[in-house]
């Protein structure tokens, strides 16, 4: 089992290719088909670049926070872990802090 | 009962198809370990086709579902098998583990080779043959080129694996030999194709990307590289945008690759070994078009330029030190009398050149690396 304290020390904060990775295994998908789905959620703000994909994708899976849910021959299919789940959800709640605390300052100036 | 397959990591294909065999004689794999010793359940006969990946984890829920059957979970790898034929399964990091295999030992190879060089030299006023260390130098050397060999045979056996690198070539795609060889020697002779040598050119790989790009916005329209990934070939076109990336992947599999491939990346080039591991990519773009990038991030970017300028620095260490040792040898048995001065001066020339290669070859990556690092902000 993975040191989760560790893991949140070295994840959070997250960049917005890990958190965005995360967030696009919600159900499993492989490389390429993460990075459709981003470029769709973001509105073409985020592409994630192939070398970018992988190579965070096979941090992700060595660290326990993503899983290979299927390998057929030629293309590699990943799943969230409770691993990763639970460091999305720490990600999650450390951006509504920073939202609320933006709030707290600006007040109506956000939305 | 029990059976033993010994050194199957070599041959994993040849493995398997015994563990088919043997499920049609109805014994069902239970336990298995790296050294080879299985443990069978005796039960019907059975056709199925088995498959060792090598990866951690055990099998995938995906892969499951897909009906194959996990017969064991190691630590390291899990032993499968499925009913139908067509059903795939990815290898795991077998490959990887060959091309680092493969390359520990050629470098082995490359050490007893050096041992014999040195011999040959030493031998023109030595008596190094015959010697019991010229047996034991021979010895290490071919025991290295056997296993070279039969771990060669066995990366040869596993099925393609989907890089698109056909035919004979390994390093270049079959289909990016766009001419027969004659075609090609007449377009160079007409000044249609250009064929150019640059030899340690990916020492600097930021360099070559610009020169690619360079060369394309002129019309010089690159399409292949030589086997060795020295020479590129171009060919007269109209100005076009292309972007070329050097990577460098010394744990590149299947998924890189096809990731890569699905973004439309064109493969130039990859290395026969991962610790060499170039991988050439390119990809047309138009006006209309944002450039693509094969790195959106500085972060990825940065580490590739680290991963490369630490792999290549202990290259050169090592190749310093193999340098060093036999220039320093031979000094020593010049002082006492054991060699002359001219196997001395042959043995400084060879080592003092493969010396300042390296020292060259490294002042670029360092030169490289510096630039990517003040480039990301690093």
């Amino acid at each position: 089992m993975p040191d989760i304290n560790k893991l949140l020390k070295s994840y959070l904060p997250m960049t917005e290719t890990a958190l965005y990775i995360l967030l696009a295994l919600s159900e499993p998908r492989h490389g390429y088909g993460i990075s459709k789905y981003v470029a769709e959620l973001t509105s073409d703000r985020i592409k994630l670049g192939s070398g970018t994909i992988y190579g965070t994708l096979t941090k992700m899976q060595k660290d326990g926070l993503i899983a290979v849910y299927d390998n057929a021959d030629k293309r590699t299919v990943y799943e969230r872990t409770d691993v990763g789940a639970q460091i999305l959800d720490k990600e999650i709640e450390r951006i509504g802090q920073v939202h609320k605390d933006i709030e707290t300052v600006l007040g109506g100036h956000v939305a | 009962m029990n059976r033993w397959l010994p050194f199957w990591i070599a041959d994993p294909v040849g493995a398997e198809r015994k563990l088919d065999r043997l499920a049609s004689d109805g014994y069902r794999l239970t336990k298995m370990n790296f050294c080879g010793f299985c443990t069978f359940d005796k039960g019907e006969s059975r056709t199925v086709r088995h498959r060792i990946v090598l990866e951690r984890g055990g099998l995938p829920h995906g892969a499951a579902e897909r009906g194959w059957e996990p017969l064991y979970n190691g630590r390291l790898f899990y032993v499968t098998a499925h009913e139908d034929e067509k059903e795939t399964i990815s290898y795991g990091a077998h490959k990887k583990l060959h091309s680092i295999a493969k390359t520990l030992i050629f470098f082995v190879i490359c050490f007893f080779f050096g041992i014999l060089l040195g011999g040959t030299l030493a031998a023109l006023d030595d008596e190094f043959y015959g010697s019991p260390d010229s047996h034991k130098a021979l010895a290490g050397f071919a025991v290295s080129l056997g296993v070279f060999i039969h771990f060669h045979i066995g990366t040869k056996r596993m099925p393609s694996d989907g890089l698109g690198l056909g035919g004979k070539m390994k390093t270049v795609p079959a289909e990016n030999f766009i001419y027969d060889k004659k075609t090609e020697k007449r377009l160079i002779r007409e000044g249609q194709v250009k064929r150019v040598l640059k030899p340690g050119w990916f020492y600097a790989p930021d360099k070559g990307e610009e020169y690619v790009r360079d060369m394309a916005a002129q019309g010089w329209i690159f399409y292949r590289f030589d086997e060795m990934g020295v020479t590129f070939y171009f060919r007269k076109g109209e100005p076009r945008k292309l972007k070329f990336v050097v990577d460098y992947q010394n744990h590149a599999d299947e998924g890189y690759f096809n990731t890569a491939k699905e973004y439309g990346w064109k493969l130039e080039f990859t290395s026969m070994t991962r610790t060499m591991g170039f991988t050439m990519w390119s990809k047309y773009w138009d006006d209309e078009e944002e450039e693509p990038e094969f790195y959106s991030d500085a972060e990825s970017e940065y580490k590739r330029a680290r991963r490369f300028a630490i792999v290549f620095g202990l290259l050169l260490a090592y190749i310093i030190f193999v340098g060093v040792w036999f220039i320093t040898g031979v000094i020593k048995a010049l002082i006492v009398g054991e060699a002359t001065l001219g196997t001395a001066i042959w043995v400084l020339a060879v080592y003092s050149m493969l010396i300042a290669e390296g020292v060259l070859f490294s002042s670029k990556t360092i030169g490289y690396y510096l630039r990517v690092r003040k480039k990301t902000g690093k």
